[in-house]
């Protein structure tokens, strides 16, 4: 009896060394993973990507000793240093928040099938099915994934349920003929000071999200140089002027935030935005006087629901891509997305969001938009040809310095001779945006 | 008398030593020299060799090679860079001779000793030290014609109805033009104020005693007499007009449309946005060489003007 004690003590005894020598050099090799090692990310200076970078880098650090430093930048600065870094190989970042805007430098991109085959991140982790397309949400270069979405959000309508119904108008415009038609019911029955529609007209670079929804071919020639069929993109341009009718009369001022404004004030009856600027205040009784009052539905027309699709990237100038890899991991998962997009506003791209339990509290806004976002793309246009030409000649147009014949010409002026990167004609392929 | 001899002769005496030392003195000046040049004049020769290449920075990262005039060529056939000049010269013509005329009668009328004057002087330099960001900043507060105080409650108070400032391409120039003239008129107010106390109040009391009125005062003694702090302005805010960037950059930046992209936002959107190195040079040059002419017009004035006084 005594013996068959000391040596049940002395198996408990062993089995305890064993499992905390086991437990704790797993424990010492996680932490000390990346110890020395630092890299760095960068993201937009939106007050949310980079807000939630800095929550993932403490659980980063603790989890795997190495330093990450994030870099926040506003839009264009991020977007400039982005191509600098990466044409010039200079090799400032290890992970990189990339958008469609980068397509000219995919090709300096890590392709990141060997990472997402060997640790099954691609449909495994949850995305929204369709997301992981090329140039459809995920950023493409050779047929192989350069990037992993991370902040997804499509151009959308946002509407006053409440004045729709009384003017026996339904949200599910399918051509901008049908939703001018209703814009006219509508404004026979709205409240004084409150206008049928309303858009940031006064930010040039938004305004292509209209025409580009009711233009319906290609954005890139056969010989791969930028061009348009002028007779449907003359057409999509009236529908913007034309749009302007139903608009507050300031509206050509009206920069993002502003237009934002009008419609969670009160003062418009359907607003064309981006649903992840307006969702979080238009919900809160603080800042939205339509509160119960809104549902999200789509855009009309056959043509392009605009995207905007931040994916994470690595560089193939980083000297350590595993822990950049590690880091895009822990950033981008099911359970930072749902939390994300519910407590800071980050579009999640997980199905999870959408139909688990969160998605219950949201149907005005959470079904539509995952619905809206399986029907996105992106344009393939280089960061200078989409700001300097399209947008500029989109805002001169609207300005009235040019007819729209004439600003489609001037387009081909400016671009008509350019050729895009191979990366932007890859994925103008991939997306059907390449004249046959 | 020796003293006097002395002083006589210690000019000479110092010139030989400096001619005697010249051999060592232009030697330890080189390295001064060459750091210069290379600060200066090797990236101004660079970019003058870059401006007959073929170098988009995007697709490759050393210039594709010689293609003569090509890209000036290009600069004069793309439409945006012609409206540029346009809204360049449209700016400058607008704001430095209104700066002159304001910061010259602020000067004037800030001249003077008391407690008072003191404090405004201090007051009307503010706009210059303020941050050009922050600047565009409060402009585009002030400029929002449904929310801002311009039309909201300036103009308003008039009963006028405020137009469009940023939508509209012509008033979103003149808004422009506004901040322009609110930020750099302290400049020529500083200068202008610093030149009237140089002027000789011994001069004008004997003119004022001889019975001149004060604008024959102003006319015939003070301005020419401040001919060269003039100069100096409008050289210096000729200069710094045909630059403006940051004001456009954070206010309209360039827009409505084109309408308020001028040289140098076009320079900076082609090199730094396009990255199309070669173009953005020979912009840069063509730039460069009518700025050249431009002060090299100014000096030839201001010399007429000298002789004319």
């Amino acid at each position: 009896m005594h013996n068959k004690r000391k040596a049940l003590i002395s198996g408990v005894l062993t089995s305890a060394l064993i499992l905390s020598l086991v437990t704790g050099a797993s424990t010492v090799s996680a932490a000390g993973k990346y110890e020395g090692k630092t890299i760095t990310a960068n993201f937009m200076a939106s007050g949310t990507y980079d807000k939630a970078a800095l929550e993932v880098k403490a659980k980063y650090e603790a989890e795997f000793g190495g330093k990450v430093e994030i870099v926040a930048k506003p839009f264009d600065q991020l977007v400039q240093a982005n191509l600098t870094d990466l044409a010039a190989g200079t090799g400032q970042y290890d992970v990189i928040s990339v958008t469609s805007w980068e397509a000219d430098v995919y090709d300096k991109l890590l392709p990141l099938d060997a990472y997402i085959a060997r640790d099954n991140y691609g449909t495994g982790a949850g995305f929204i099915p369709g997301l992981l397309r090329a140039n459809q949400g995920t950023e493409y270069f050779g047929g192989k994934p350069v990037g992993v979405p991370y902040g997804i959000d499509g151009y959308a309508m946002l509407v006053r349920s409440d004045l729709l119904a009384k003017a026996g108008v339904s949200a599910n415009w399918k051509t901008w003929a049908d939703f001018f038609k209703d814009m006219d019911k509508l404004d026979l029955t709205l409240p004084f000071g409150v206008d049928p529609f309303v858009f940031a007209y006064g930010a040039v670079e938004q305004v292509p999200a209209i025409w580009l929804s009711d233009y319906d071919s290609y954005l890139l020639k056969k010989n791969g140089t930028y061009g348009v069929e002028k007779a449907k993109m003359v057409r999509a341009l009236n529908v913007v002027k034309k749009s302007l009718n139903y608009a507050p009369a300031n509206a050509k001022a009206l920069g993002i935030d502003e237009a934002n404004q009008v419609f969670l004030n009160g003062n418009a009856a359907v607003i064309m935005g981006w649903p992840s600027f307006i969702r979080a205040s238009a919900d809160n009784p603080a800042k939205s006087k339509v509160v119960g009052k809104w549902a999200l539905s789509s855009i009309p027309g056959k043509g392009t629901t605009w995207l905007s699709a931040w994916n994470l990237g690595i560089a193939k100038t980083s000297k350590n891509p595993d822990a950049a890899w590690d880091f895009i991991k822990m950033y981008i998962n099911e359970k930072n997305g749902t939390d994300w997009m519910q407590r800071i506003g980050i579009g999640s791209p997980f199905l999870n969001t959408f139909t688990g339990p969160s998605a219950a509290a949201n149907t005005h806004d959470y079904p539509q938009h995952a619905k809206n976002l399986g029907n996105v793309k992106n344009a393939p246009w280089s960061f200078s040809a989409f700001l300097d030409v399209y947008s500029r000649g989109t805002g001169d147009f609207l300005a009235g310095k040019k007819t729209a014949t004439q600003t489609v010409d001037a387009w081909d002026k400016q671009l008509g001779k350019k050729k895009p990167a191979a990366g932007m004609v890859e994925a103008a392929k991939l997306s059907g945006q390449m004249q046959r | 008398m020796n003293k006097l001899l002395h002083k006589k002769n210690s000019p000479k005496r110092s010139t030989n030593l400096f001619q005697h030392e010249r051999k060592w003195v232009n030697l330890f000046l080189l390295p001064a020299i060459i750091f210069i040049l290379l600060i200066q004049a090797g990236p101004l020769l660079y970019s003058f060799y870059i401006s007959f290449q073929d170098w988009v920075f995007i697709s490759s990262s050393t210039p594709q090679g010689f293609i003569g005039l090509t890209n000036f060529q290009n600069a004069f056939s793309d439409p945006a860079f012609v409206e540029s000049i346009q809204f360049t010269v449209f700016l400058t013509v607008f704001t430095v001779p209104l700066q002159l005329l304001f910061g010259t009668f602020l000067a004037f009328m800030a001249s003077g000793r008391s407690p008072f004057l003191q404090v405004s002087r201090a007051l009307l330099v503010l706009p210059m030290v303020v941050a050009p960001v922050a600047i565009g900043t409060l402009w585009r507060l002030m400029f929002n014609d449904t929310a801002g105080p311009i039309n909201n409650h300036l103009l308003s108070f008039f009963n006028i109805s405020g137009p469009l400032w940023l939508g509209d391409p012509f008033w979103a120039k003149i808004a422009i033009v506004i901040i322009e003239i609110w930020q750099w008129t302290p400049f020529v107010f500083i200068v202008i104020s610093s030149a009237i106390t140089l002027v000789s109040q011994e001069l004008l009391q004997a003119a004022q005693v001889d019975g001149a009125s004060r604008w024959q005062i102003f006319y015939k003694i003070e301005l020419p007499l401040l001919a060269p702090a003039f100069f100096l302005v409008i050289l210096f805010r000729t200069l710094e007009s045909l630059l403006t960037l940051d004001s456009i950059l954070s206010l309209t930046r360039g827009g409505p449309g084109s309408s308020t992209v001028n040289l140098t936002y076009s320079i900076y959107n082609k090199g730094l946005r396009e990255f199309d190195l070669g173009t953005a040079s020979a912009q840069s040059w063509m730039f460069m060489s009518v700025a050249t002419v431009l002060i090299f017009l100014i000096f030839r004035f201001n010399m007429r003007m000298e002789k004319k006084i």
